[in-house]
């Protein structure tokens, strides 16, 4: 087993300590768990990538590794604060399974290919673990706001979904302009670029509904975990889709040369 | 006028709009898993859809035109009425730093706070236009449909094969420039078609040549310049039986799978050749070759010369061979790779681009600077300092209050 695998399992495993510790609102026990998830996913990811050679972003294993390592370190600093068990915790838990699913899919170590190659692809990269970040909390913003309710919970989730929709919109000019440069087209209509507008655009919806229209409480919640889904979804389902159907299938063994 | 207006911009209209777009973009999807890409396009400009994006665009330019006065009037400064501490909405913060309201001034300062004193009060102020820069990001997402049309209708692509070694001129159509290929260099993982490397070092009009990729293209004529294939290209020529040269042609033989048969003829001969093309050959025991890695290092080509019908000979050559044909003599002088270039010209598409960056940046401010207040006034020996942000805050220590 690769060392990265180990890392890999491990922070998965402490990852779900996490998360219980969290949602049972063990503040302390939650503080040192996430911290340690949080260190091993983030040596996991580093290992990966000194042992791949590259930025851990090709194959869905390590991506979701790297991932997972920043959702991780996000969840592990907002958990410093008091009262933000609840909220990490789901985080955690978001982590967690991002982990395993990432550890179902082959783990070999690769050279990128050629359209792999580029410091555009890294920076769009960056922006998709930033927006997983922000988004596992407005999950747990979600969650808090469903278990205890209140202002600070909703004003928790209003910033979660707020830094994610900026990362979210990041991430898909960043992946426009890779386009650009590597097809010749900024948008095509992919599957992935579908998966992503929908997201953004109910991101949008329910950003505009709380601004101005009033959402509040159980329902905010309800439809922030809605775009939360479809966010985190519009990326880890493409693997699963046909395989003819998108360019975006990061890992080599399912790719289809066409 | 103003009720038109109202009705265009309004907000139910927009959260209808959204709603849709994402229902059209779920269904489009779900085709996407059923049919070819090109169908999805196909229903992707369908003109419900665009109707759609029209609406959008008026939607969103008509509620920039309703908002834009109602968020100046929200960014306008505002004075705190004096007395009460801390003033309403704000909260008071802890400042051990500062012992007098010049260090605060200075700090602020620093912070790129804009201050004022209001009696002995010190106010401070910074994001006071967070609204307007919102507005402003909804304005720009209107200017993306005309753009995304103007793409569409003025985007000019062109295709073309370049040997290495070889100099292509201006071709109508295509970049007005003279390209020239002067080096092309492909790297695989083992023997399959995994480039870990493939660049090609590119002359525009003689100028020293620049290295290319797949995805970093050469800027030629306003349009991109960029790798989209590559194979081999085996250069044959024929002579005659009394000796004299007839043709020189290449064959484009493609990447993979090799040893893909090509066809080929030649001027003032009977002959169709088939031809099958090893970069990296060895031979079977049944003198067959066969391909062992897809690097260009032993090249063979395997012709099948054939008359109408009927099949005249069948060889193997290895470059400076050659073979009979019928009085005819066809030799293999060479083996060399080419490389398929593409150039796009999309200004529209990049300057779609820029007003996105643009509207992330304005995102980005309205996010990450959002307007907030000071007030710091003396009290017995120190300093008391009240703080308002408005946008809520609770990632941070700022902000909301900590849940017992
Ligand atoms: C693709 C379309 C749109 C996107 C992506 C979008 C996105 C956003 C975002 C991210 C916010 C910030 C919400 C917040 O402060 O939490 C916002 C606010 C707002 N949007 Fe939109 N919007 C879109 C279309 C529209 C349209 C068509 C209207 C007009 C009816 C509109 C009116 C508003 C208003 C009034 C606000 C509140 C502004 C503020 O309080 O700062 N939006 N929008």
């Amino acid at each position: 087993m690769f060392p990265e695998t180990a890392l890999a399992i491990a922070a998965l495993f402490a990852a779900l300590a996490a998360a219980v510790a969290g949602l049972t609102q063990r503040e302390r026990p939650s503080r040192y768990l996430l911290g340690t998830a949080a260190l091993v996913a983030t040596l996991g990811a580093i290992a990966r990538g000194l042992f791949a050679g590259h930025l851990p972003k090709f194959g869905t294993f390590e991506e979701s590794l790297a991932c997972s390592a920043v959702i991780l370190l996000h969840a592990a600093w907002v958990a410093r604060l008091r009262g933000r068990a609840v909220p990490a915790g789901v985080a955690a838990l978001v982590a967690a399974l991002l982990l395993a699913h990432g550890l179902v899919f082959p783990r070999e170590r690769l050279p990128l290919t050629i359209s792999e190659q580029s410091g555009w692809l890294d920076l769009h990269v960056f922006a998709a673990w930033l927006t997983s970040a922000a988004f596992a909390l407005a999950a747990g913003g979600s969650a808090w706001i469903l278990a205890r309710g209140g202002e600070t919970a909703e004003a928790f989730l209003t910033r979660s979904l707020q830094v994610g929709f900026l990362f979210h919109s990041a991430l898909m000019v960043l992946g426009a302009w890779y386009g650009l440069r590597l097809f010749g087209r900024a948008f095509s209509l992919d599957p992935v670029e579908l998966l992503a507008v929908i997201a953004w655009l109910t991101e949008a919806s329910v950003l505009h509904l709380r601004a101005y229209r009033g959402l509040r409480g159980a329902r905010y919640a309800a439809l922030g975990l809605t775009a939360v889904i479809l966010l985190l979804l519009s990326f880890r389902l493409v693997v699963h889709l046909r395989p003819t159907s998108t360019y975006h299938v990061i890992d080599m063994a399912l790719r289809i040369h066409s | 006028m103003r009720r038109v207006l109202g009705i265009l911009g309004s907000r139910r209209f927009a959260d209808l709009l959204l709603l849709s777009m994402a229902g059209w973009y779920a269904l489009l999807l779900a085709w996407s898993q059923t049919s070819p890409l090109a169908i999805v396009q196909r229903i992707g400009t369908m003109w419900a859809f665009r109707g759609l994006y029209a609406a959008l665009a008026v939607n969103l330019f008509a509620c920039f035109l309703i908002e834009l006065p109602r968020a100046l009037r929200r960014s306008a400064p505002r004075t705190v009425p004096p007395g009460e501490f801390p003033p309403p909405g704000h909260e008071e913060v802890a400042t051990p730093d500062w012992d007098g309201l010049d260090t605060a001034e200075v700090s602020l300062r620093r912070r790129a706070y804009r201050t004022r004193r209001e009696g002995v009060r010190l106010v401070a102020e910074r994001g006071r236009f967070a609204p307007v820069l919102g507005m402003l990001f909804h304005l720009i997402l209107p200017l993306l449909l005309p753009a995304a049309v103007l793409s569409l209708a003025n985007r000019q692509t062109f295709s073309m094969d370049v040997g290495e070694g070889e100099v292509v001129e201006p071709l109508p159509g295509g970049p007005r420039a003279r390209i020239g290929v002067e080096r092309i260099d492909p790297r695989y993982l083992g023997g399959e078609i995994y480039f870990t490397q493939l660049t090609a070092a590119v002359s525009v009009d003689g100028a020293p040549a620049r290295e290319i990729r797949i995805n970093d293209p050469v800027t030629v004529d306003g349009g991109d310049l960029r790798i989209v294939s590559m194979g081999f290209m085996p250069g044959l020529a024929i002579s005659d039986p009394d000796g004299a040269l007839l043709d020189r042609a290449f064959v484009k033989a493609g990447l993979f799978p090799p040893g893909t048969e090509a066809e080929l003829t030649f001027a003032g001969s009977p002959h169709r050749l088939l031809t099958s093309f090893y970069p990296d050959a060895e031979r079977g025991p049944d003198g067959e070759p066969r391909n062992a890695t897809l690097n260009l290092r032993r090249p063979l080509l395997k012709v099948r010369a054939v008359r109408g019908k009927l099949p005249i000979s069948t060889a193997v050559l290895s470059p400076g061979e050659s073979m009979e044909l019928e009085g005819f003599h066809l030799g293999l002088e060479e083996a060399r790779l080419w490389v398929k270039l593409e150039w796009v010209r999309d200004p529209s598409a990049h300057l779609a681009l820029w007003l996105c960056a643009a509207a992330l940046m304005l995102l980005g401010a309205k996010v990450f600077w959002p307007r907030t207040t000071w007030i710091v006034e003396e009290s017995d020996g120190g300093v008391r300092a009240a703080r308002r942000v408005e946008a809520p805050a609770a990632l941070s220590d700022e902000g909301g209050a900590d849940v017992p």
